[in-house]
């Protein structure tokens, strides 16, 4: 499409003619009038683009703002949020990790009692190796307690961003 | 010349302009890469309805933001309506603004007042 290219090209066009006019020293009132009638007019315009253009890039710059606070309530509530979820997750795993353990814990000790207690007492005499494997087996627990709990929080933190997902697709 | 209509973008309002019926619809953001480009079409409109026998023009705008050379471009485009008022056409401007957007309404005016155009301001709840 053939057409001006850039900004200002009628403001551009007449000074050129002007400048035209200036070379071949054929200059009359007239042009002069024209000339300053034009300067004006640019002027006018080169006011009111400054000021719309300062009124929108205060318009954006309030926007901005309200975006930078917006963003910052979202950050403190998301730290709300994993809290809530956080306890919660811990709430609902507590009592099942609990229950798993004290099973486990009685499995490994009866076990220990009927099947490791007979061998030690056969093949080896060493005082007190039955306590020292049930206090191993208790640190092992411990150890086993905590991963067990963060792989159920972890899982159930998952459930919980995913019903909360759910909810909010099925109210939009 | 025949109507066009462009869809809005992200950086382009929508543009809806018939010249047999006499209506020039601009809305939304106003930022295009080129914006000589995007406006010369409806500068080349605006000529053409001068030329033609029109009675009657309304030309809407609703702005939720422009850039400098949109509104560099905008002014163009009113000083061709400012044209429309020295002929026999009826020209209606109707400039809407959010009701919290005072900074849009004030450019409305700084237009109007510079090109001494009458302006119909109108609030609108929402883009």
């Amino acid at each position: 499409m053939d057409g001006p290219t850039e900004l200002y090209h009628e403001e551009i066009r007449r000074l050129k003619d002007f400048r035209a006019k200036l070379d071949t020293h054929a200059i009359f009132k007239n042009d002069l009038d024209d000339f300053s009638s034009d300067y004006e007019e640019l002027l006018a315009q080169a006011r009111v683009i400054t000021r719309v253009s300062d009124r929108l890039q205060k318009k954006l710059d309030n926007a901005n703002v309200q975006i930078k606070e917006q963003n910052d309530q979202i950050k403190v509530k998301n730290v709300e949020l994993e809290a809530t979820i956080q306890e919660l997750a811990k709430a609902r795993v507590g009592r099942k990790a609990s229950t798993i353990m004290f099973t486990l814990a009685i499995i490994l000790f009866i076990s220990e009692e009927y099947f490791v207690e007979p061998i030690i007492e056969t093949f080896v005499s060493i005082q007190y190796l039955g306590i020292a494997i049930k206090g191993a087996l208790a640190l092992m627990l411990k150890f086993f307690e905590g991963g067990l709990e963060s792989f159920f929080l972890n899982q159930e933190k998952r459930k919980i961003l995913k019903e909360e997902k759910r909810s909010l697709s099925t109210q939009s | 010349m025949e109507k066009f209509f462009l869809e809005p973008t992200r950086v382009t309002p929508l543009v809806n302009f018939d010249p047999e019926e006499g209506i020039l619809e601009v809305k939304g953001r106003s930022s295009p890469e080129n914006s000589i480009l995007f406006y010369q079409k409806i500068i080349e409109g605006l000529d053409f309805v001068l030329e033609s026998d029109m009675k009657k023009f309304t030309a809407n705008f609703s702005f939720e933001y422009f850039n400098t050379s949109s509104s560099k471009c905008l002014f163009d485009v009113f000083k061709r309506l400012s044209r429309f008022e020295d002929s026999d056409i009826d020209l209606i401007i109707n400039w809407y603004y959010e009701d919290d957007d005072e900074d849009m309404m004030e450019a409305g005016e700084d237009y109007a007042d510079l090109l001494d155009l009458n302006f119909n301001f109108l609030e609108i709840e929402e883009y």
